[in-house]
């Protein structure tokens, strides 16, 4: 329980991704993962290698009541690590021998044992993974969505990575505007052509008109009409290649 | 058993890489799962590295390094502590190997004294 927290209440913190975290802003509640669980940690004091690359940047801080959750020891977490180890044919191999890339792979193993675990009690919803020694150690939360909706104060707060949340909110809001008016945009879009093509097809039909009036109007008429100095021939011609020409 | 000061810890900026950290004895030691392991100087790409030092553990003696074969716990003789451990879980349950600054008071009294606690050498 941290400093200030009520009676049965904790504060732990909720690692995602940019998506995810517009997501649970937008929806005001977490989602469960592909295995099922929300994820929460108890000590985010931390720092971690490639922090400035992570896959997970922006965190959340929650309360959360953990009263009767049930509980994976540390021992119990350190077993599923060894049997994953030994599924992998890592016994012989020293933890601290393991490289990155072995390590990732006896995780993901421990990981999928502890969701079996978590899984087979029938009705648990809530669970606390002690991942570290001791009382203040650091522990997992791992909830269902019925037991963040039952556990988790609606009144989260985003403490990391809040401006890529923001710039990733506002470039959804201008696309998801832009999809809104799409079919509008798309007529508009039809009818500016529409327009173009009567812009375009009004010079014509002064044409049409002029060569009209031409064709009523003396050389002379027309000149003095349309403030011209075509001569009767030129303005013969001009009717016969508008009358052929338009 | 010699006893070295604590310089400062190589942060990675890659999460393929370990932290590390220096000793006064120009030793370089990568923080591992359960254990530390000594790096060759001339092997370390420094450009993947961000330098940390830290008032109240830069310069302080290394009282002893603990492991319960998971978290690694380098203590200070001030009193002061770096936990390399479990520092976070994405949502899908897979945690995160990371660095944490502690003191001995941030811990039970009687928590070093567990037997399953085993002494690094380094």
């Amino acid at each position: 329980m941290g400093m200030g927290d009520p009676p049965g209440t904790t504060t732990a913190y909720h690692n995602t991704s940019v998506a995810d975290g517009a997501s649970i802003i937008n929806d005001g509640t977490f989602k469960a993962g592909q295995s099922g669980w929300n994820y929460f940690m108890t000590d985010a004091s931390g720092s971690k290698a490639g922090s400035e690359v992570a896959k997970a940047p922006v965190q959340f801080e929650v309360t959360v009541n953990m009263s009767n959750a049930h509980e994976i020891s540390y021992k119990q977490w350190n077993g599923f690590f060894n049997e994953a180890k030994a599924q992998l044919g890592l016994s012989e191999v020293a933890n601290a021998d393991l490289s990155k890339d072995q390590l990732k792979q006896v995780n993901k193993i421990r990981n999928i044992k502890a969701v079996n675990y978590m899984n087979s009690i029938e009705g648990a919803n809530a669970f606390i993974i002690n991942a570290e020694k001791g009382a203040s150690g650091q522990k997992f939360y791992a909830l269902k969505n019925e037991a963040v909706a039952s556990r988790v104060s609606r009144a989260f707060e985003l403490t990391r990575g809040g401006s890529q949340v923001s710039q990733y909110l506002s470039t959804m809001s201008r696309l998801s505007t832009w999809a809104s008016f799409g079919r509008a945009a798309l007529r508009l879009t039809g009818e500016a052509l529409i327009m173009e093509g009567l812009l375009y097809a009004i010079p014509e039909y002064n044409k049409a008109q002029e060569n009209y009036n031409r064709n009523k109007l003396s050389y002379k008429e027309y000149n003095k009409k349309y403030n011209t100095n075509y001569t009767e021939s030129q303005y013969k011609s001009l009717v016969n290649m508008g009358e052929s020409g338009y | 058993m010699n006893r070295f000061e604590f310089l400062e810890i190589y942060i990675p900026k890659n999460e393929e890489d370990w932290y590390m950290f220096k000793v006064n004895n120009n030793r370089i030691y990568s923080f591992r799962l359960g254990g530390i392991k000594e790096e060759m100087e001339n092997e370390i790409d420094y450009n993947k590295y961000n330098l940390e030092s830290k008032v109240g553990y830069t310069g302080i003696l290394i009282e002893k390094i603990l492991t319960d074969d998971e978290c690694v716990y380098l203590i200070l003789e001030n009193g002061n502590v770096i936990v390399s451990g479990w520092v976070s879980i994405d949502n899908e349950g897979l945690p995160s190997l990371g660095l944490r600054y502690k003191k001995c008071s941030d811990f039970e009294s009687d928590f070093f004294l567990d037997e399953e606690f085993k002494e690094i050498a380094y």
